[in-house]
């Protein structure tokens, strides 16, 4: 995990503005993408490229709104689906309400059929 | 459209704080550089990132830095430069030489 390091001390940086920051050697290693990768992937190029949804700035801006812990714990695709949820209710193409309402039916439908469900929510912030 | 700096030109990068998305990296604001090319003119990403037309539109400019001035203790060459694109809002005419003024940044 990377080390976190301020950068509310500094003013006017934001949280995403990390250039000359030590965080050490960068990782190089390449991954095979999970499904889940792809598929926000995928989720993601048709809400802002063919349903014109949001421009990619608007999804920059969603990720760097982000508070510095979650910024600096989350991974690339973790930030994208993030952003992806909030600019859906921010554009008010889903509430928040029903959003809720499907993870808690999508979360009972697993444990039914008994598959491991995280205990912990995605946190709006 | 009048663009406002052609390639050699002298400039800086703004000093201001920002508020919301901004794409002048905070590591640039306050230094010193030379246009080295004028890449064309796009819509205000800093304006479509809150869903707006993005307009008016902005040339954008490929700007070069030197290393030396841009990081305390730079090791490398000293002709090394940095290029960033930088749009017109945040660049200023810079008639002083570039080492008047240096940002002071934290480590």
């Amino acid at each position: 995990m990377r080390k976190t390091k301020l950068r509310a001390d500094a003013d006017g940086r934001a949280v995403h503005d990390v250039g000359g920051l030590d965080f050490g050697a960068i990782d190089r290693t390449e991954h095979d993408l999970a499904l889940w990768e792809r598929r926000v992937d995928a989720m993601m190029i048709l809400l802002y490229a063919k349903k014109g949804l949001w421009k990619v700035d608007a999804m920059r801006r969603t990720i760097e709104d982000y508070g510095q812990q979650t910024y600096d714990k989350t991974e690339y695709y973790e930030k994208w689906v993030r952003a992806m949820r909030n600019l859906l209710v921010e554009q008010e193409v889903l509430s928040k309400a029903e959003l809720e309402a499907k993870m808690a039916e999508v979360a009972e439908r697993h444990r039914a059929s008994g598959r491991k469900v995280p205990s912990h929510k995605m946190a709006w912030s | 459209m009048k663009m406002r700096f052609k390639p050699g030109d002298k400039v800086r990068v703004d000093d201001r704080v920002a508020h919301g998305h901004c794409r002048a990296p905070w590591y640039l604001r306050g230094q010193a550089g030379v246009i080295g090319e004028v890449l064309g003119v796009f819509k205000d990403s800093e304006r479509l990132a809150y869903h707006r037309p993005g307009l008016p539109a902005l040339p954008l400019y490929k700007v070069r830095f030197k290393q030396t001035a841009l990081w305390p203790g730079y090791k490398g060459p000293a002709r090394d430069q940095l290029e960033a694109d930088i749009s017109e809002n945040w660049l200023v005419p810079d008639a002083a030489p570039a080492s008047a003024v240096k940002k002071v940044r934290a480590s």
